[in-house]
Protein backbone atom coordinates (compact mmCIF):
# COMPACT_ATOMS: atom_id res chain seq x y z
CA UNK A 1 0.00 0.00 0.00
CA UNK A 2 1.27 3.29 -0.65
CA UNK A 3 0.58 6.99 0.92
CA UNK A 4 -1.85 7.80 -1.66
CA UNK A 5 -4.39 4.66 -0.56
CA UNK A 6 -2.99 4.74 3.26
CA UNK A 7 -4.47 8.23 2.80
CA UNK A 8 -7.60 7.24 0.84
CA UNK A 9 -7.73 4.61 3.44
CA UNK A 10 -8.17 7.61 6.29
CA UNK A 11 -11.11 9.04 3.94
CA UNK A 12 -12.91 5.52 3.65
CA UNK A 13 -12.58 3.74 6.97
CA UNK A 14 -12.10 6.42 9.71
CA UNK A 15 -15.91 6.82 10.27
CA UNK A 16 -16.90 3.22 10.18
CA UNK A 17 -13.61 2.87 12.48
CA UNK A 18 -14.75 5.39 14.74
CA UNK A 19 -18.57 4.21 14.86
CA UNK A 20 -17.95 0.72 15.14
CA UNK A 21 -15.30 1.72 18.69
CA UNK A 22 -17.82 4.06 19.41
CA UNK A 23 -20.56 1.91 19.60
CA UNK A 24 -18.26 -1.03 21.51
CA UNK A 25 -17.11 1.49 24.33
CA UNK A 26 -18.97 4.50 24.53
CA UNK A 27 -16.59 6.73 24.83
CA UNK A 28 -15.97 9.48 22.19
CA UNK A 29 -12.25 10.41 23.63
CA UNK A 30 -11.17 6.82 23.71
CA UNK A 31 -12.64 5.87 20.30
CA UNK A 32 -10.68 9.05 18.73
CA UNK A 33 -7.57 7.65 20.47
CA UNK A 34 -8.41 3.97 19.27
CA UNK A 35 -8.76 5.29 15.61
CA UNK A 36 -5.91 7.12 15.56
CA UNK A 37 -3.51 4.47 17.45
CA UNK A 38 -5.08 1.97 15.15
CA UNK A 39 -3.93 4.28 12.02
CA UNK A 40 -0.43 4.71 13.27
CA UNK A 41 -0.20 0.87 13.82
CA UNK A 42 -1.32 1.08 9.63
CA UNK A 43 0.99 3.51 8.78
CA UNK A 44 4.04 1.84 10.14
CA UNK A 45 2.96 -1.38 8.31
CA UNK A 46 1.33 0.34 5.46
CA UNK A 47 3.82 -1.19 3.22
CA UNK A 48 2.68 -5.04 4.14
CA UNK A 49 -0.93 -3.98 3.91
CA UNK A 50 -2.48 -5.04 0.64
CA UNK A 51 -4.72 -1.88 -0.08
CA UNK A 52 -7.60 -4.36 -0.92
CA UNK A 53 -7.45 -5.82 2.43
CA UNK A 54 -6.59 -2.40 4.50
CA UNK A 55 -9.96 -2.30 5.85
CA UNK A 56 -10.26 -5.72 7.10
CA UNK A 57 -6.44 -5.09 8.62
CA UNK A 58 -7.79 -1.75 10.28
CA UNK A 59 -11.42 -3.82 12.42
CA UNK A 60 -8.26 -6.45 13.33
CA UNK A 61 -6.37 -4.07 15.33
CA UNK A 62 -9.20 -2.23 16.57
CA UNK A 63 -10.85 -5.29 17.42
CA UNK A 64 -8.10 -6.75 19.43
CA UNK A 65 -6.99 -3.67 21.14
CA UNK A 66 -11.02 -2.87 21.96
CA UNK A 67 -10.64 -6.45 23.20
CA UNK A 68 -7.72 -6.01 25.47
CA UNK A 69 -9.04 -2.23 26.78
CA UNK A 70 -12.34 -3.77 27.62
CA UNK A 71 -10.25 -6.97 29.92
CA UNK A 72 -8.57 -4.31 31.52
CA UNK A 73 -11.37 -2.06 32.15
CA UNK A 74 -13.24 -5.62 33.33
CA UNK A 75 -15.99 -4.52 31.32
CA UNK A 76 -17.15 -8.45 30.64
CA UNK A 77 -20.35 -9.13 32.35
CA UNK A 78 -21.79 -12.18 32.84
CA UNK A 79 -24.74 -12.64 30.47
CA UNK A 80 -27.11 -14.27 32.81
CA UNK A 81 -26.89 -11.50 35.20
CA UNK A 82 -28.22 -8.73 32.85
CA UNK A 83 -31.60 -8.21 33.83
CA UNK A 84 -33.40 -6.32 30.77
CA UNK A 85 -36.05 -4.67 33.64
CA UNK A 86 -33.35 -2.70 34.90
CA UNK A 87 -32.98 -0.90 31.73
CA UNK A 88 -36.63 -0.46 30.66
CA UNK A 89 -38.01 2.63 31.52
CA UNK A 90 -41.53 4.09 29.79
CA UNK A 91 -40.09 6.88 27.88
CA UNK A 92 -41.88 7.03 24.22
CA UNK A 93 -39.44 5.64 21.65
CA UNK A 94 -38.80 7.42 18.48
CA UNK A 95 -38.35 4.23 16.21
CA UNK A 96 -37.18 0.85 16.65
CA UNK A 97 -33.58 1.47 15.83
CA UNK A 98 -33.07 3.44 19.12
CA UNK A 99 -34.33 0.75 21.11
CA UNK A 100 -32.32 -1.59 19.49
CA UNK A 101 -29.18 0.67 20.18
CA UNK A 102 -30.28 0.52 23.74
CA UNK A 103 -30.10 -2.85 23.98
CA UNK A 104 -27.22 -3.51 22.08
CA UNK A 105 -25.21 -2.04 24.97
CA UNK A 106 -26.72 -4.82 27.31
CA UNK A 107 -24.38 -7.23 25.30
CA UNK A 108 -21.71 -8.82 26.26
CA UNK A 109 -18.54 -7.32 24.51
CA UNK A 110 -18.15 -10.24 22.44
CA UNK A 111 -21.55 -10.49 21.06
CA UNK A 112 -21.74 -7.21 20.53
CA UNK A 113 -18.67 -6.55 18.42
CA UNK A 114 -19.63 -9.58 15.86
CA UNK A 115 -23.20 -8.18 15.54
CA UNK A 116 -21.54 -4.50 14.91
CA UNK A 117 -19.10 -5.49 12.35
CA UNK A 118 -21.91 -7.65 10.55
CA UNK A 119 -24.95 -4.59 10.78
CA UNK A 120 -22.43 -1.82 10.48
CA UNK A 121 -20.00 -3.29 8.32
CA UNK A 122 -21.39 -5.70 6.72
CA UNK A 123 -18.87 -8.22 6.88
CA UNK A 124 -19.85 -12.13 5.90
CA UNK A 125 -19.82 -14.81 8.61
CA UNK A 126 -16.21 -15.75 7.53
CA UNK A 127 -14.53 -12.27 7.58
CA UNK A 128 -15.83 -11.90 11.05
CA UNK A 129 -13.93 -14.77 12.22
CA UNK A 130 -10.98 -13.75 10.22
CA UNK A 131 -11.05 -10.37 12.48
CA UNK A 132 -11.94 -11.62 15.62
CA UNK A 133 -10.44 -14.63 15.62
CA UNK A 134 -13.06 -16.96 16.37
CA UNK A 135 -14.36 -19.87 14.25
CA UNK A 136 -17.05 -19.06 12.14
CA UNK A 137 -19.41 -21.10 13.39
CA UNK A 138 -18.37 -19.05 16.78
CA UNK A 139 -19.46 -16.00 15.00
CA UNK A 140 -22.81 -17.54 14.27
CA UNK A 141 -23.74 -18.68 17.88
CA UNK A 142 -22.55 -14.87 19.26
CA UNK A 143 -24.72 -13.71 16.39
CA UNK A 144 -27.96 -15.85 16.63
CA UNK A 145 -27.54 -15.43 20.52
CA UNK A 146 -27.54 -11.28 20.05
CA UNK A 147 -30.44 -11.31 17.98
CA UNK A 148 -32.23 -13.42 19.87
CA UNK A 149 -31.62 -11.23 22.98
CA UNK A 150 -32.45 -8.02 20.80
CA UNK A 151 -35.91 -9.75 19.26
CA UNK A 152 -36.49 -10.59 22.99
CA UNK A 153 -35.54 -7.30 24.71
CA UNK A 154 -38.15 -5.52 21.65
CA UNK A 155 -40.63 -7.50 22.71
CA UNK A 156 -40.43 -6.97 26.56
CA UNK A 157 -40.30 -3.04 25.31
CA UNK A 158 -43.50 -3.24 23.29
CA UNK A 159 -45.16 -5.13 26.29
CA UNK A 160 -44.16 -2.13 28.22
CA UNK A 161 -45.21 0.25 26.44
CA UNK B 1 -25.69 -33.17 5.26
CA UNK B 2 -25.25 -31.35 8.83
CA UNK B 3 -26.20 -33.13 11.92
CA UNK B 4 -27.64 -31.26 14.37
CA UNK B 5 -27.37 -31.38 18.16
CA UNK B 6 -28.32 -29.41 21.72
CA UNK B 7 -24.71 -28.10 21.30
CA UNK B 8 -24.20 -27.21 17.84
CA UNK B 9 -27.85 -26.07 16.49
CA UNK B 10 -27.58 -22.14 17.13
CA UNK B 11 -24.90 -21.37 14.16
CA UNK B 12 -26.98 -23.63 11.80
CA UNK B 13 -30.14 -21.76 13.07
CA UNK B 14 -28.74 -18.40 12.22
CA UNK B 15 -28.28 -19.67 8.63
CA UNK B 16 -31.71 -21.24 8.11
CA UNK B 17 -33.50 -18.42 9.38
CA UNK B 18 -30.95 -16.39 6.86
CA UNK B 19 -32.09 -18.86 4.25
CA UNK B 20 -29.08 -19.87 3.20
CA UNK B 21 -29.17 -23.47 3.98
CA UNK B 22 -29.60 -25.89 1.49
CA UNK B 23 -33.04 -27.80 1.15
CA UNK B 24 -32.04 -30.83 2.69
CA UNK B 25 -29.84 -29.13 5.58
CA UNK B 26 -32.97 -27.49 6.03
CA UNK B 27 -35.22 -30.37 6.35
CA UNK B 28 -32.63 -31.20 8.80
CA UNK B 29 -33.04 -28.03 10.96
CA UNK B 30 -36.96 -28.43 10.86
CA UNK B 31 -36.62 -31.91 11.94
CA UNK B 32 -34.23 -31.06 14.95
CA UNK B 33 -37.34 -28.38 15.73
CA UNK B 34 -39.76 -30.40 15.69
CA UNK B 35 -38.09 -32.80 18.14
CA UNK B 36 -37.22 -29.95 20.64
CA UNK B 37 -40.12 -27.48 21.41
CA UNK B 38 -38.51 -25.82 24.21
CA UNK B 39 -35.71 -24.84 21.54
CA UNK B 40 -38.89 -23.83 18.99
CA UNK B 41 -40.32 -22.11 21.59
CA UNK B 42 -37.46 -19.86 22.12
CA UNK B 43 -36.82 -19.03 18.83
CA UNK B 44 -40.08 -19.04 17.48
CA UNK B 45 -40.36 -15.15 16.65
CA UNK B 46 -36.74 -14.79 15.62
CA UNK B 47 -36.52 -12.00 13.14
CA UNK B 48 -33.71 -10.20 11.43
CA UNK B 49 -33.67 -6.62 12.63
CA UNK B 50 -30.24 -5.12 11.26
CA UNK B 51 -28.73 -2.33 13.37
CA UNK B 52 -28.14 0.74 10.88
CA UNK B 53 -25.45 2.82 11.85
CA UNK B 54 -25.18 6.63 13.03
CA UNK B 55 -23.90 8.03 9.27
CA UNK B 56 -23.81 11.44 11.91
CA UNK B 57 -21.25 10.60 14.10
CA UNK B 58 -17.89 10.86 12.19
CA UNK B 59 -14.36 11.16 13.00
CA UNK B 60 -13.97 14.84 12.85
CA UNK B 61 -10.19 15.07 12.16
CA UNK B 62 -9.15 13.27 9.26
CA UNK B 63 -6.67 15.47 8.12
CA UNK B 64 -4.68 14.74 11.57
CA UNK B 65 -4.39 10.76 10.59
CA UNK B 66 -3.37 11.86 7.16
CA UNK B 67 0.18 11.81 6.23
CA UNK B 68 2.31 13.45 3.56
CA UNK B 69 5.28 12.42 1.47
CA UNK B 70 8.51 11.89 3.65
CA UNK B 71 11.46 13.77 2.16
CA UNK B 72 14.41 11.96 4.38
CA UNK B 73 17.19 13.75 5.25
CA UNK B 74 18.86 10.92 6.14
CA UNK B 75 18.37 6.82 6.81
CA UNK B 76 18.52 4.91 9.94
CA UNK B 77 19.45 1.34 9.91
CA UNK B 78 20.97 -1.24 11.78
CA UNK B 79 24.93 -1.51 10.89
CA UNK B 80 26.78 -4.05 13.57
CA UNK B 81 27.52 -2.14 16.51
CA UNK B 82 26.38 1.57 15.63
CA UNK B 83 23.85 2.68 13.85
CA UNK B 84 24.53 4.34 10.25
CA UNK B 85 22.49 7.11 8.63
CA UNK B 86 23.01 8.12 5.76
CA UNK B 87 21.42 10.95 4.50
CA UNK B 88 20.52 12.13 1.38
CA UNK B 89 20.93 16.12 -0.20
CA UNK B 90 17.72 17.07 0.75
CA UNK B 91 17.42 20.48 3.13
CA UNK B 92 21.09 20.07 3.45
CA UNK B 93 21.05 23.35 4.92
CA UNK B 94 18.91 22.40 7.80
CA UNK B 95 21.57 19.65 8.54
CA UNK B 96 24.40 21.92 8.21
CA UNK B 97 22.70 24.54 11.05
CA UNK B 98 22.35 21.28 13.28
CA UNK B 99 25.36 19.71 12.50
CA UNK B 100 27.28 23.57 13.18
CA UNK B 101 25.37 23.14 16.56
CA UNK B 102 26.88 20.16 17.43
CA UNK B 103 30.14 21.27 16.18
CA UNK B 104 30.15 23.61 18.69
CA UNK B 105 29.08 21.69 21.47
CA UNK B 106 31.90 19.26 21.06
CA UNK B 107 34.40 21.91 19.99
CA UNK B 108 33.24 23.62 23.09
CA UNK B 109 32.92 20.49 25.21
CA UNK B 110 35.85 18.68 24.18
CA UNK B 111 38.06 21.55 23.78
CA UNK B 112 39.64 21.00 27.45
CA UNK B 113 41.71 17.36 27.85
CA UNK B 114 39.50 14.93 28.59
CA UNK B 115 39.82 11.07 28.67
CA UNK B 116 36.46 10.26 27.65
CA UNK B 117 36.46 8.54 24.07
CA UNK B 118 34.08 10.52 22.93
CA UNK B 119 35.87 13.89 23.16
CA UNK B 120 38.07 12.45 20.27
CA UNK B 121 35.22 12.42 17.41
CA UNK B 122 34.37 15.53 17.08
CA UNK B 123 32.02 15.85 14.29
CA UNK B 124 32.63 16.56 10.65
CA UNK B 125 31.12 16.51 7.46
CA UNK B 126 34.45 14.72 5.75
CA UNK B 127 33.91 12.25 8.63
CA UNK B 128 30.42 11.85 8.40
CA UNK B 129 29.97 11.70 11.94
CA UNK B 130 27.27 13.12 14.30
CA UNK B 131 26.13 13.30 17.26
CA UNK B 132 22.62 12.43 18.83
CA UNK B 133 21.96 13.19 22.42
CA UNK B 134 21.35 10.36 24.86
CA UNK B 135 20.64 9.98 28.26
CA UNK B 136 22.30 8.31 30.91
CA UNK B 137 22.53 7.88 34.70
CA UNK B 138 25.10 9.26 36.62
CA UNK B 139 27.85 8.90 34.46
CA UNK B 140 30.06 11.01 36.71
CA UNK B 141 32.81 12.10 34.38
CA UNK B 142 30.45 13.68 31.97
CA UNK B 143 28.68 15.65 34.91
CA UNK B 144 32.07 17.16 36.38
CA UNK B 145 33.07 18.10 32.74
CA UNK B 146 29.71 19.69 31.92
CA UNK B 147 30.00 21.87 34.91
CA UNK B 148 32.76 23.66 33.82
CA UNK B 149 30.95 25.38 31.11
CA UNK B 150 28.05 27.89 32.72
CA UNK B 151 26.38 29.99 30.74
CA UNK B 152 27.58 33.23 31.75
CA UNK B 153 31.01 32.23 30.45
CA UNK B 154 29.66 31.35 27.07
CA UNK B 155 27.64 34.27 26.98
CA UNK B 156 31.00 36.39 27.84
CA UNK B 157 33.46 35.48 25.44
CA UNK B 158 34.17 36.62 22.05
CA UNK B 159 36.90 36.00 19.72
CA UNK B 160 37.30 36.72 15.45
CA UNK B 161 38.76 33.67 14.72
CA UNK B 162 37.70 30.46 13.63
CA UNK B 163 36.51 27.84 16.57
CA UNK B 164 38.17 25.29 15.69
CA UNK B 165 41.60 27.31 15.64
CA UNK B 166 40.77 28.81 18.81
CA UNK B 167 39.48 26.35 20.52
CA UNK B 168 42.51 24.41 19.40
CA UNK B 169 44.78 26.80 21.12
CA UNK B 170 43.25 27.45 24.31
CA UNK B 171 43.05 23.93 25.22
CA UNK B 172 45.93 23.96 27.54
CA UNK B 173 45.37 27.47 29.17
CA UNK B 174 42.01 27.95 29.99
CA UNK B 175 39.23 26.40 31.62
CA UNK B 176 36.46 28.50 29.35
CA UNK B 177 36.25 27.83 25.82
CA UNK B 178 36.26 30.22 23.09
CA UNK B 179 33.66 31.24 20.74
CA UNK B 180 33.60 33.84 18.11
CA UNK B 181 31.11 36.25 18.76
CA UNK B 182 28.67 35.88 15.93
CA UNK B 183 28.08 32.27 17.17
CA UNK B 184 26.11 33.81 20.11
CA UNK B 185 22.80 32.66 19.00
CA UNK B 186 23.63 29.08 18.97
CA UNK B 187 25.61 29.12 22.05
CA UNK B 188 22.77 29.84 23.97
CA UNK B 189 20.96 27.08 22.88
CA UNK B 190 24.02 25.06 23.31
CA UNK B 191 24.30 26.41 27.40
CA UNK B 192 20.48 24.92 27.57
CA UNK B 193 21.19 21.86 26.15
CA UNK B 194 24.34 21.94 28.73
CA UNK B 195 21.90 22.94 31.78
CA UNK B 196 19.68 20.26 30.79
CA UNK B 197 23.35 17.89 30.67
CA UNK B 198 23.87 18.77 33.81
CA UNK B 199 20.63 17.13 35.03
CA UNK B 200 20.03 14.18 32.81
CA UNK B 201 24.04 13.44 32.46
CA UNK B 202 23.71 13.77 28.83
CA UNK B 203 26.00 12.66 26.55
CA UNK B 204 26.16 12.40 23.22
CA UNK B 205 26.25 9.38 21.07
CA UNK B 206 28.32 8.98 18.27
CA UNK B 207 26.40 8.00 14.86
CA UNK B 208 27.90 7.52 12.18
CA UNK B 209 26.25 8.51 8.33
CA UNK B 210 26.58 8.08 4.52
CA UNK B 211 24.97 9.51 1.72
CA UNK B 212 22.24 7.24 -0.13
CA UNK B 213 23.77 7.45 -3.73
CA UNK B 214 20.70 6.43 -5.59
CA UNK B 215 16.73 7.02 -4.92
CA UNK B 216 16.83 3.02 -4.69
CA UNK B 217 18.66 3.01 -1.65
CA UNK B 218 17.04 5.67 -0.27
CA UNK B 219 13.66 3.56 -0.22
CA UNK B 220 14.70 0.83 0.52
CA UNK B 221 15.04 1.80 4.68
CA UNK B 222 12.16 1.25 6.40
CA UNK B 223 13.10 4.22 8.70
CA UNK B 224 13.48 7.27 7.16
CA UNK B 225 13.24 9.83 9.54
CA UNK B 226 14.38 14.03 9.28
CA UNK B 227 16.84 14.88 11.90
CA UNK B 228 13.98 16.28 14.27
CA UNK B 229 12.43 13.35 14.12
CA UNK B 230 14.84 11.68 15.09
CA UNK B 231 15.77 13.65 17.86
CA UNK B 232 12.24 12.69 18.92
CA UNK B 233 12.04 9.57 18.26
CA UNK B 234 15.30 8.94 20.21
CA UNK B 235 14.66 10.97 22.97
CA UNK B 236 10.39 9.69 23.25
CA UNK B 237 12.13 6.09 24.26
CA UNK B 238 14.01 7.76 27.46
CA UNK B 239 12.51 8.36 30.78
CA UNK B 240 13.82 11.39 32.47
CA UNK B 241 11.19 14.01 31.90
CA UNK B 242 13.67 16.28 31.35
CA UNK B 243 14.26 15.00 27.87
CA UNK B 244 11.38 16.03 26.77
CA UNK B 245 11.87 19.24 27.83
CA UNK B 246 15.24 19.12 26.12
CA UNK B 247 13.27 18.05 22.91
CA UNK B 248 10.94 20.72 22.92
CA UNK B 249 13.35 23.44 23.13
CA UNK B 250 15.63 21.52 20.76
CA UNK B 251 12.97 21.36 17.74
CA UNK B 252 12.12 24.97 19.03
CA UNK B 253 15.66 25.86 18.08
CA UNK B 254 16.17 23.81 15.07
CA UNK B 255 12.53 25.06 13.57
CA UNK B 256 13.78 28.64 14.15
CA UNK B 257 16.93 28.18 12.73
CA UNK B 258 15.80 26.56 9.94
CA UNK B 259 12.81 28.40 9.13
CA UNK B 260 10.29 25.08 9.28
CA UNK B 261 6.98 24.45 10.98
CA UNK B 262 8.56 22.00 13.13
CA UNK B 263 6.72 21.49 16.35
CA UNK B 264 6.89 19.21 19.07
CA UNK B 265 5.03 19.15 22.64
CA UNK B 266 3.97 17.54 25.55
CA UNK B 267 1.64 16.51 28.06
CA UNK B 268 2.33 15.70 31.66
CA UNK B 269 -0.04 14.26 34.14
CA UNK B 270 -0.75 15.12 37.78
CA UNK B 271 2.46 13.78 38.66
CA UNK B 272 4.35 15.00 36.45
CA UNK B 273 4.74 12.24 33.89
CA UNK B 274 4.43 12.36 30.19
CA UNK B 275 1.41 10.92 28.79
CA UNK B 276 1.14 12.15 25.37
CA UNK B 277 3.38 13.77 22.94
CA UNK B 278 2.56 15.50 19.79
CA UNK B 279 5.30 16.12 16.71
CA UNK B 280 4.80 17.50 13.35
CA UNK B 281 6.75 18.70 10.53
CA UNK B 282 6.40 19.44 6.74
CA UNK B 283 6.90 16.13 6.36
CA UNK B 284 5.68 14.20 9.21
CA UNK B 285 3.24 14.27 12.31
CA UNK B 286 2.53 11.98 15.18
CA UNK B 287 0.17 12.24 18.03
CA UNK B 288 1.23 9.47 21.03
CA UNK B 289 -0.39 9.11 24.38
CA UNK B 290 0.71 6.59 26.70
CA UNK B 291 -3.04 5.86 28.04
Amino acid sequence: MNLAEYNKSVDDFSDGLFRFLLKNCKDKEKSRDLVQDTFEKLWLNHKNVEFEKVKSYLFTVAYHTLVDLVRREKKFTDFSNVDAKNYSHNEQYSDMQQILHQAIDLLPADQKSVVLLRDYEGYSYEEIAEITGLSESQVKVYIFRARTFLKNYIGKVETLV
Amino acid sequence: MISLDKNNYESYLLDYFEGTLSAEDSAEVEKFLSENPEITAEVSDFEIIPLISDESEVFENKESLKKNEVTPIFFIEKSEKKKIISFSKYLLPSIISIAAMFLIVFTLFFSKKTDLNIAQNVYSLQNNKIFIPVVEKKIEKVQNHFQKISVEKLKNVSHENSVAEKTQNQTKNTEIPVVAERKVEKIEFLASISAVSLENSLIFEEINFKKSETKNERQNYQDAMTIPEFLVHKISELKPSNAWSFTKSCVKKIADLTKSSLHFDYREDKNGKVNSYTFSSPFFGVEKSKN
